[in-house]
């Protein structure tokens, strides 16, 4: 066994190679690749992090050290290492995340949108590529406080992690998609949920009215568990949990309905597609999610708020049908359930009090929303609603996808040159997608031996990317001062 | 035949997409128009002739789909962005975004404007005369059909012994309409071709 400063100067040299392997990784990964300017951001933290933490081990291991503060040196080198396990898991991801391999101009305008929303404040959200078939938004607090720790007790100039950097990761296959990448605008909901500080107030009411239900029901007289603290603590857990998360879900949805339109739930019955089939799914609640169906009954209501419900009937009769079916779907009918198991026990008591419990807990969610549809109606007041924009320009962005042209610049009837907003080509991309396809089809001719599938596949494609294009175009109008 | 003047251009980008005659050129960024052609940009995608482990490029079997190497130089780094968000952070860097064309090499670029043609012009690329004057040649394919849509993909070399910064969202040609002569029976608009619709140079794809 070394002596306890042996352990530190081993330690500390296995994590310099570290710092070493992972410098000469991002500086040969980011050979002749071009980043956005907030992944940019975010790789220079991760260098800077590797700096600081090469210079402090240097200087920490290279001098003799008497036991006790050997011990200490040891217990720093486990938080350094903490830390760098979680920059680990980024570094790739990140090299990865040139602007040929993220939904580029997508991404630019999320961050144009969130810096809107959150003025004065610059948000950079860092857009990487997941190895799930999924989307969402990587939670940093952990990391955050990590540094925050690292600089206060270890490394007086470690680079704290900037507040306003949010990660939000979508399926790496996706990249050249326009049109399913509107979730992302879910996920930015996530980010902006977050700084809303709602969370500690649902989860302190959680609390209060959990504490209540137990006591109003007699759970633990009921029950009368070995040890109630726990009992009570892993009931806690699990319904702070679940609707914790719950709510986060809710409201990233209506922000995205809200910001972005109907695209928003079109790309999520999109993504519906790939992930499953199983219809009994729509209606369960799961540990982290709303059921669909539930989340559709939301998206109707807003939809049909923000004056979407006529052209959604009009464009997509299936859809709209579907959102209204799911309008009518109730708690007090029972027409959701909830997927998981609650910590009561076995008993034939038991039973009784998981049901009530899980109607209880769907009576709170309801408020819960109710609260999230509050918060955003004040957040968005002077959002403006995207279908303004839409209404004007969207039979012009419609013609031009029928002609296979990117509509960036279109011209009115008055002859009056207009350029639509991103939501506009999103909304009606989208909505070209799922029934105008055709049209276009109609004017192409291909080469024989070219199967219908396969002219529907390319030119699928073709729509993503004159739709990416338009979204570009938008940016370096706005750029250029000609919108 | 005769070539189509400011006057008519414009007149053509104002009519309607159902008529065969009508013109696109997205986006406009300003007075880009001469007296008889209009100007268009560099865009923002490159395809690089790079040192690559293919072993020899044999066209007609299969595509070789990663030869010329996809390069993105996006406009939002150009001098705006990059004195506005952080000059300091990118000491070093070039404030405009450019790629560097070396002497005597080759890369394949495309127009930053997406084009429609009518059903009754073809049309010409030109080099600017500007660029030619620092042996800077483009495109060896200049003729563009009828009813051709897309960004147009621009063969840049540099003909020069010093290596030029080519910047993206300048204007680096010229584009020349040229009405058809005789009865013209191209009414109905027609996609065809394997690169119609690019919004960047694509990688060849030969077909036997």
């Amino acid at each position: 066994m070394p002596d306890l400063d042996d352990q530190v100067r081993n330690a500390g040299v296995r994590i310099l190679r570290l710092c070493k392997d992972l410098s000469e990784f991002i500086l040969s990964g980011q050979a002749r690749k071009t980043y956005l300017y907030e992944t940019e951001i975010f790789l220079k933290h991760i260098k800077k992090s590797l700096k600081a933490i090469d210079k402090f081990i240097r200087r920490s291991i290279n001098k003799k050290m008497a036991p006790p503060l050997a011990k200490a040196k040891l217990k720093e080198l486990d938080l350094i290492r903490e830390v760098l396990s979680w920059l680990y898991t980024f570094v790739k991801e990140a090299i990865d995340a040139d602007t040929l391999s993220i939904p580029y101009s997508l991404t630019i305008f999320l961050n144009h949108t969130a810096t809107e929303l959150q003025k004065p404040d610059k948000v950079s959200l860092v857009v990487l590529g997941s190895s799930d078939l999924m989307y969402y938004k990587y939670n940093l607090t952990r990391l955050r406080d990590l540094t925050k720790k690292l600089k206060k007790d270890v490394i007086q100039n470690y680079p704290v992690l900037p507040e306003n950097i949010g990660i939000l990761k979508f399926p790496y296959s996706s990249a050249q998609e326009a049109l399913v990448n509107c979730i992302l605008f879910h996920e930015m909901g996530h980010y902006i949920y977050e700084k809303t500080g709602l969370q500690r107030d649902f989860y302190n009411s959680i609390n209060d009215n959990l504490r209540a239900f137990i006591q109003d029901n007699k759970i633990i007289e009921k029950l009368k568990p070995k040890d109630p603290d726990l009992a009570c603590n892993k009931l806690f857990i699990y319904v702070g949990g679940l609707m914790l998360s719950w709510g986060d879900e809710m409201f990233a949805d209506i922000f995205a309905i809200r910001v972005l339109g109907s695209a928003f739930h079109s790309a999520c019955l999109e993504m519906e597609q790939i992930l499953s089939t199983d219809i009994k799914r729509n209606k369960t609640f799961s540990r982290t999610h709303p059921a669909d169906d539930f989340r559709f009954k939301v998206h109707a209501k807003w939809l049909s708020d923000g004056g979407w419900d006529e052209i959604i009937k009009k464009r997509t009769p299936l859809i709209f049908d579907r959102l209204k079916d799911c309008e009518t779907l109730r708690f007090k009918n029972k027409d959701f359930s909830i997927s998981c198991e609650p910590p009561l026990g076995e008993s034939d008591e038991s039973k009784d009090l998981k049901e009530k419990l899980h109607t209880w807990m769907f009576k709170e969610f309801g408020q819960m929303v109710i609260r999230i549809e509050e918060e955003l109606s004040t957040k968005l007041e002077d959002f403006e609603n995207p279908i303004n924009d839409f209404k004007k320009n969207d039979s012009l962005v419609t013609a031009c996808l029928e002609h296979g042209i990117v509509p960036s610049t279109v011209y009115n009837e008055k002859k009056e040159r207009c350029h639509p907003r991103p939501t506009t080509i999103l909304n009606s991309g989208f909505f070209f997608y799922l029934g105008g396809m055709v049209e276009l089809l109609k004017k192409v001719e291909v080469k024989r031996g070219v199967s219908r599938i396969d002219k529907r596949m390319n030119y699928e494609k073709r729509l993503n990317q004159w739709l990416a294009k338009a979204i570009e175009d938008w940016q370096i109008l706005l750029e250029e001062g000609k919108l | 035949m005769s070539v189509l003047s400011r006057k008519e251009i414009k007149d053509r980008l104002e009519k309607p997409l159902t008529d065969f005659k009508s013109i696109v050129i997205t986006p406009l960024l300003g007075d880009t128009f001469d007296h008889d052609s209009i100007d268009l940009r560099l865009g923002c995608y490159f395809r690089v002739p790079a040192v690559s482990t293919i072993e020899c490029v044999k066209p007609y079997q299969g595509t070789v789909e990663h030869y010329p190497e996809l390069v993105h130089k996006p406009y939002s780094r150009g001098i705006k962005e990059g004195v506005k968000k952080g000059a300091k952070e990118r000491e070093g860097d070039n404030a405009e975004s450019t790629i560097i064309l070396q002497p005597h090499h080759a890369v394949l670029a495309s127009t930053l404007e997406y084009i429609k043609m009518p059903g009754d012009v073809s049309g010409q690329i030109l080099t600017k005369s500007s660029w030619a004057r620092i042996f800077i040649s483009i495109a060896s394919a200049p003729w563009i059909h009828p009813f051709y849509r897309g960004c147009l993909t621009l063969e840049v070399s540099n003909l020069g012994n010093v290596p030029v910064a080519l910047p993206v969202g300048k204007p680096m040609a010229q584009l020349v309409f040229i009405k058809l002569e005789g009865q013209i029976k191209l009414e109905k608009d027609v996609i065809e071709g394997s690169y119609a619709g690019a919004v960047m140079p694509e990688a060849p794809k030969f077909k036997a």
